[in-house]
């Protein structure tokens, strides 16, 4: 019989190292109140790393993940950073899955550095008088046509404010492609909001 | 641009991507996840038996007919129908398991009392006297008993020569009025309810309803589904039964042929109906799931049984939505076509699917289910 199984601690009651623990000896109501606890985390952090393409999927492998880690995690770090490490490497895995080859962005690429760096010093009033859901709507639709990987460094850089090491580590790539793939995504994207407008 | 700009764009565009990702189930992919990678290890809590012996002996005695009623309580809105989902699979062939060694000996219980073993527990809440045969097959002769089985054991409890509940590894109730009847209700999970009568077998899910006898007693809920949780998505034949009440006659479900082999000289429709029965039934071990499945949702579509093809898509998500099922595309056409048909607007399928085929043919009415879904 499963140790721990029939004590009567409501889940919800229970902290994240202990839900772990249980789930990890079979608990499902356990596991279901752990995944409950970080389901929007997983599910936005995917759906802004993906843009939403095979989130279900890649939600799906970052659980498979989870679950086998289950019986090997140890409380070194907290659980909610175990696991947003966690989805978000397995998202960047997939993205790079997803990226094909001739969507490969050749690394340090001067000309779109130099590219990036007069984008940089443009102004962009264009965006200052656009509601937010037409930017919503037009920077989705350029992001849309950026490559997987220049997207997830994007958001990583901009949105999750991740230094330029940690997204190295997370791609296992040298640093300097990760700054030089950035300034890249900077140019593309803003040529493509550019012909939206 | 420049940084602050960019940043500031981007994150607008997080937001709606944090929209976006509110309609993906992913407790739904923590279940299917959970049901796959943990079948041997976890452990629930199982069922409990309140029975009584006399009440099987009457009910030879009469000789009534079995009359199968589902009562599962149906989702009432939306949200519940295209949260349900079904936890775990059904085996191939109902079977009595293969004893594994004979004990035969009596066990009497006082209230209170309990008898271990290592893959289950039967407490007794009542003075209570079983028979077992084997080590996980026993027969309730009198009283009440709650009983705790590790998933994953063939654990089997007669209850005289009117029915036989089997185990599926998963949670239930059951509960008899003492008179003349074996009533069953399923408050978590799935279970098995062989009648022995007339040998049909009927499976039970959370939340369905069970009689064997003709007056439905009153069964107070010995265990509520928590709200976090989900509920039963009943076959389309079973949303026409929800006015019915247990003692009108069975419905046709308890009637069919048990195997496949009395295929022969049925009609278009028995053919399909018995079709159905075989692939649902072969399911769990298929080597060839997402084809059978594939070939299921065909025949569900035909048939207008779109709860079923809901039913389906929720339990076998994972693998349905696999980038190596050759059948993603047609059959997430199907879940859409039910889910146009259900009224399902909240689900995100339809949505989903023109997302990720925005050229493949669209379902009827998928414009107007898109549109009322924003």
């Amino acid at each position: 019989m499963v140790k721990g199984f029939f004590k009567n601690d409501p889940a919800d009651r229970l902290s994240d190292e202990e839900l772990v623990r249980r789930a990890a000896r079979g608990s499902k109501e356990c596991w279901r109140e752990l995944i409950g606890r970080y389901s929007k985390m997983i599910s936005s952090t995917v759906w802004k790393i993906t843009g939403g393409r095979e989130a279900d999927d890649v939600i799906q492998e970052v659980l498979i993940q989870l679950f086998q880690s289950l019986g090997t995690f140890r409380s070194e770090s907290s659980f909610s950073t175990f696991l947003y490490r966690l989805t978000v490497n397995t998202a960047c895995n997939e993205v790079k899955r997803m990226t094909s080859p001739a969507q490969a962005v050749p690394v340090g690429d001067e000309a779109l550095t130099q590219l990036a760096d007069e984008t940089d010093a443009s102004e962009d009033p264009v965006f200052d008088t656009l509601e937010r859901g037409e930017i919503r709507r037009k920077v989705g639709e350029a992001l849309a046509e950026l490559p997987a990987e220049i997207r997830a460094y994007l958001v990583l850089f901009y949105v999750e404010e991740l230094t330029l090491k940690q997204i190295s580590e997370l791609f296992k790539a040298p640093v300097t492609t990760v700054a030089s793939r950035i300034s890249k995504g900077k140019a593309l994207l803003t040529e493509k909001l550019g012909k939206l407008r | 641009m420049n940084d602050e700009k960019l940043k500031e764009i981007l994150k607008i565009y997080a937001e709606e991507s944090e929209s976006g990702s509110q309609e993906t189930d992913v407790l739904g992919i923590a279940d299917s996840v959970f049901d796959r990678m943990n079948p041997e290890i976890r452990m629930v809590p199982v069922f409990k038996i309140i029975g009584a012996a006399a009440v099987v002996l009457i009910a030879l005695a009469v000789g009534f007919s079995a009359i199968f009623k589902d009562n599962a309580p149906l989702p009432e809105t939306e949200a519940e129908f295209a949260a349900a989902e079904i936890p775990l699979e059904v085996p191939e062939v109902p079977e009595i398991p293969a004893e594994d060694e004979n004990i035969n000996k009596i066990i009497s219980l006082q209230n209170g009392q309990s008898f271990e073993d290592t893959d289950f527990r039967i407490r007794s809440t009542g003075n209570s006297e079983l028979f077992q045969a084997s080590r996980t097959r026993f027969s309730l002769k009198n009283g009440e008993v709650s009983i705790d089985v590790r998933s994953g054991t063939d654990f089997v409890v007669e209850v005289g020569d009117l029915a036989l509940v089997r185990v599926l590894g998963t949670s239930f109730s059951l509960k008899t009025d003492g008179s003349k009847s074996l009533f069953v209700k399923v408050f978590e999970g799935l279970v098995e309810v062989v009648n022995r009568g007339d040998g049909s077998v009927r499976t039970l899910e959370r939340g369905g309803e069970l009689a064997l006898g003709a007056v439905k007693p009153q069964i107070p809920a010995k265990r509520q589904p928590k709200a976090v949780e989900r509920v039963h998505v009943p076959a389309a034949a079973e949303l026409a039964k929800v006015e019915e009440t247990v003692s009108e006659p069975a419905p046709a479900e308890a009637e069919k042929p048990a195997k496949i082999e009395n295929i022969a000289g049925l009609d278009g429709e028995e053919l399909q109906r018995v079709t159905i029965r075989d692939l649902e039934q072969r399911l769990i071990a298929s080597k060839n799931r997402t084809d059978d499945l594939n070939q299921l949702f065909e025949l569900y579509s035909k048939r207008g049984d779109w709860g079923s093809i809901m039913n389906q898509w929720r339990r076998y998500y994972s693998e349905i939505t696999s980038k190596n099922n050759s059948h993603r595309r047609q059959m997430h056409y199907f879940a859409c076509e039910a889910s146009i048909k259900l009224f399902l607007y909240g689900n995100g399928v339809c949505r989903k699917y023109k997302s990720f085929y925005p050229d493949a043919a669209e379902p009827d009415g998928l414009k107007d289910h898109l549109r009322y879904a924003e």
